[in-house]
């Protein structure tokens, strides 16, 4: 054991600095910069963006009290029963209440339409809509909107709950710019203690969408609002016809929005708490999905934004872009540098892997630091740099493998047409129709 | 010989007679016949004299046998229930085989006398079963007030006391001499009892019945789900989002769930409550709130067969103690009668007090024991009321009292302290068998008072 440190050592202190970028250009060249300084540099402009609007965040904030809109809030779910009376409590204390809750049962084969009838009944929901078949989320989505009054949705995920003020705080960005079609909710993880694998998770969140959207919002270029959490002004989605048939809906509708040429924000203030996976293979397979969309809906479905027409924008075509670029292009890269390095450096590929976690930690350390500094929570959410280490396993290898796995199978074979995530009925016609 | 009646030649000798003149039929004339046959030429009249020879409380009258003799006009399932059968040709064969059963049960019987007039139905009733093998079943009848009769001792109830007629059946569940078997079930009004319900989906909402439903549509291709009425135009039903015609269910779109609205107040849901409007006192009910009658069909049982046999005689038996300084019930009635008017006229207010002691029957089959008690607790009550108090028992189960001018709060707290003595008492008594519900309650008595309405309720306490 102290023969490999000692090993290690030598040879990391006596090797050129040139030749450790030659090794690891993947993480200098392409990680550090994307992830690491360009992260710190706009999380800075974003604080002090924030800073400087506060007395018209104030005004607006107070705008949205003055008007005090109806909202609709949407919650499709499936075998859910019994995430609705916590989901209807967490709205109950909400700091903004002007709302009406409409609950969409897509054909659940449990206790599901007892527990909401009675919630019903008692006032505490109020319309509760059910299909005896199930019809896919997105077309519960869409009966819910069909029937939501208000002049926002919120559209939910049944088993997230909510900060008290995160109605509010979703709601705010709408009066700070009338160009704002969409806003995003920050969704962090609950069950973090849990399970290990949730507790990377957890990290992952903060990371991908604390940091991720907060960056990509910043820049104009903020893609998928999350359907955990997300606020949408009624127009428009009445004007986009609803949501499209998933998997991927979310991403999907967020397109559209940006397409009218609305702008999309993320509001990290506003902050739910979901529960992840607590397995791998469930984690695998919810991985696998939110792939494939990726391909289907951005390459397949919206590939006219990489033409240059007259609905061309400038913001679209690099959001898609970038999308495309860290995801599937990045992803080929890597596994492209992994192979060129095993076969050319055989001999130090066990220091390299060593180093490498050691480099990786060090970025994400300072990542994760970075947001707790933000957060509202930072004190509880600090702990979760006992995973840092290990987060270059999970991450670098563990997910990017179910990335590329599910890339090449839904470029290859098209296999999210046959998810069990939507009903036959509607697969079918997604097929057939190339959505 | 009966009057209007044609005596029928027959082998046995009876006496069995052909009524088709109904004019000034009185039925003392029946009690020295073996045998009736009514002729259905008048059904009004053959149902009218039936049920007064089955109403009549002398056995040699409501026991005997009797035939409808139908040539061609429906009988009834009351009149079929309350006679010994129907006849298309008068046959002497199927009337001398049941005079001969009535005759032979009626053997075993040994005279029977009470005072309880629950005992006296329940005898009669179970005196007619035992001799005819007959079942009390329930039968269906439009014009009763449940929607459904016992015809035989609906008799001796009248059209609103369903509930008292259905607690006598039940007494004689409790005491093991029916054995029930269920046919059905049925709900009625709880206000007035009445089984003539309009069952109606109404808003969820406001309880408005004018509401309509619509179903929903999914047009899978584009994920759009609305109401049918956003898909109608004149080329069918076209897709309000992506303006496909929907051509096929099940391929292209499907209806998965219906959606209703409210006409009143615009309120939308999927699930419509359901509330019944009764049709006789008008009371809106949710249809889980209306009350559950269950329809037993009853046979007698051992204890049931000798009851019919020997008369009801301790079970329940309701005797008229003569308690010193206790009225007894008919008497009360009166007194109330006219203390209700008294404070009509004067303006002020009285009370009247109850204590029920709800003992089960096992505990007062012990006859002796029993009237102890209710001589120690009369004692009790009596020393601790005035003089102008006045006091009554009634069904072996209820005290009562009325406390001119005594004021609420003074009767309340005397009734708690009643109550408490009581339970003592019947704890010391009755010590390993602590199966009592011991009830206190008392009713204002003041100008606004109804004296049926309170004669009702204290029937029922
Ligand atoms: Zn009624
Ligand atoms: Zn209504
Ligand atoms: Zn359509």
């Amino acid at each position: 054991m102290i023969e490999f440190w000692q090993w290690f050592f030598d040879f990391w202190l006596n090797v050129s600095p040139e030749r450790i970028v030659r090794l690891f250009w993947y993480f200098f060249l392409l990680e550090v910069p994307r992830y690491l300084l360009f992260d710190l540099v706009v999380v800075i402009l974003f604080m002090l963006k924030r800073l400087w609007n506060s007395s018209s965040y104030q005004a607006a904030n107070s705008q949205l009290f003055v008007e005090n809109p109806l909202i609709s809030i949407i919650v499709p779910a499936k075998n859910e029963g019994k995430h609705i009376p916590k989901l209807v409590e967490s709205l109950t204390e909400q700091t903004y209440q002007n709302y009406q809750l409409i609950i969409i049962d897509d054909g659940s084969d449990d206790n599901t339409p007892l527990i909401c009838r009675k919630l019903e009944q008692e006032g505490k929901i109020d319309l509760f809509l059910r299909n005896e078949e199930r019809g896919g989320k997105a077309s519960a989505a869409n009966l819910g909107l069909r029937f939501a009054k208000g002049k926002y949705i919120v559209h939910l995920d049944a088993d997230t709950s909510f900060d008290r003020d995160a109605i509010e705080k979703i709601l705010t960005p709408f009066y700070t710019d009338p160009d704002i079609g969409a806003v995003g909710g920050n969704v962090k993880v609950r069950n973090a203690k849990e399970a290990v694998i949730a507790g990377f998770q957890a990290v992952e969140y903060l990371q991908t969408i604390t940091m991720g959207r907060m960056v990509a919002s910043y820049l104009g270029i903020y893609k998928i609002v999350s359907g955990a959490f997300g606020a949408f002004r009624k127009d428009l989605l009445d004007r986009v016809g609803g949501w499209d048939i998933g998997p991927g809906l979310d991403g999907d509708i967020t397109v559209k929005i940006r397409k009218m040429g609305y702008r999309i924000v993320f509001e990290p203030r506003s902050v739910s708490l979901t529960n992840v996976p607590t397995s791998i293979k469930k984690l695998t397979n919810q991985r696998f999905r939110w792939s494939r969309s990726l391909i289907r809906f951005r390459l397949r479905k919206h590939a006219d934004i990489f033409v240059p027409d007259q609905n061309f924008q400038f913001s679209n075509f690099f959001s898609s872009l970038e999308n495309l670029f860290y995801n599937v292009v990045l992803d080929a890269l890597w596994f492209y540098y992994v192979i060129r390095l095993v076969v050319q450096n055989p001999d130090i590929i066990f220091l390299m892997i060593v180093m490498k976690m050691f480099l990786y930690g060090m970025s994400n350390f300072v990542q994760v630091i970075l947001v707790c500094l933000m957060s509202e929570r930072g004190r509880q959410e600090i702990k979760l740099l006992m995973y840092i280490p290990f987060m270059s396993i999970y991450d670098g290898y563990y997910l990017r493998i179910v990335r590329t796995v599910a890339y090449f199978r839904e470029w290859l074979t098209s296999s999210s047409y046959n998810d069990a995530w939507n009903p036959s009925k509607s697969s079918v016609q997604a097929k057939e129709h190339r959505l | 010989m009966i009057p209007g009646g044609k005596k029928i030649q027959n082998a046995g000798g009876f006496e069995i007679f052909l009524i088709a003149d109904y004019q000034d039929q009185d039925i003392r004339n029946f009690a020295l016949a073996d045998a009736l046959v009514l002729d259905w030429q008048q059904p009004d009249h053959t149902t009218a004299l039936l049920k007064k020879i089955r109403s009549s409380f002398i056995e040699s009258i409501y026991l005997l046998p009797v035939f409808i003799f139908n040539a061609d006009g429906i009988v009834g399932d009351t009149e079929r229930a309350l006679s010994d059968g129907e006849l298309s040709v008068v046959q002497e064969e199927p009337i001398v085989k049941v005079i001969r059963q009535v005759k032979k049960r009626r053997e075993d019987f040994t005279p029977h006398e009470t005072n309880s007039s629950e005992n006296r139905i329940l005898t009669k009733l179970f005196r007619y079963m035992y001799t005819r093998d007959k079942a009390l079943s329930p039968e269906v009848d439009v014009m009763a007030h449940m929607g459904y009769e016992y015809p035989l001792i609906r008799l001796h109830y009248p059209a609103g006391e369903s509930m008292e007629m259905l607690k006598i059946l039940r007494r004689g569940t409790d005491n093991d001499f029916f054995q029930g078997t269920f046919v059905d079930k049925t709900h009625i009004c709880p206000s007035c009892h009445s089984g003539h319900l309009n069952l109606r989906e109404v808003c969820t909402q406001c309880a408005s019945a004018h509401i309509s439903s619509e179903n929903l549509i999914h047009h899978f291709v584009c994920a759009y789900m609305g109401p049918e009425g956003d898909f109608m135009t004149k080329q069918g039903l076209v897709c309000p989002k992506c303006n496909r015609q929907l051509r096929h269910i099940g391929v292209d779109y499907d209806k998965p769930s219906v959606i209703y609205r409210c006409h009143d107040c615009r309120h939308e849901f999927q699930e419509p409550d359901i509330t019944a409007l009764c049709l006789n006192c008008k009371t809106l009910t949710p249809v889980e709130n209306l009350k559950e009658i269950v329809l037993d069909k009853y046979v007698l049982t051992d204890l049931g067969r000798d009851a019919a046999r020997t008369g009801i005689k301790v079970e329940g038996e309701e005797r008229e103690f003569t308690i010193p300084g206790f009225v007894n019930f008919g008497t009360f009635l009166t007194f109330l009668r006219f203390e209700i008017e008294r404070i009509k006229v004067s303006g002020k207010e009285s009370q009247m007090g109850s204590v029920s002691l709800n003992l089960p029957a096992r505990l007062r089959s012990n006859r002796q024991q029993f009237e102890r008690v209710v001589l120690d607790i009369s004692d009790f009550i009596r020393n601790n009321t005035d003089s102008s108090d006045i006091l009554s028992f009634a069904s072996d189960n209820t005290f009562f009292m009325i406390f001119p001018e005594k004021g609420d709060t003074a009767v309340a707290t005397m009734l708690n302290d009643f109550r408490n003595s009581i339970e003592k008492l019947l704890v010391n008594t009755f010590e390993n068998e602590p199966e009592w519900n011991l009830t206190a309650q008392f009713e204002t008595l003041n100008a606004d008072t109804e004296y049926t309405a309170l004669i009702n309720q204290v029937k029922t306490i």
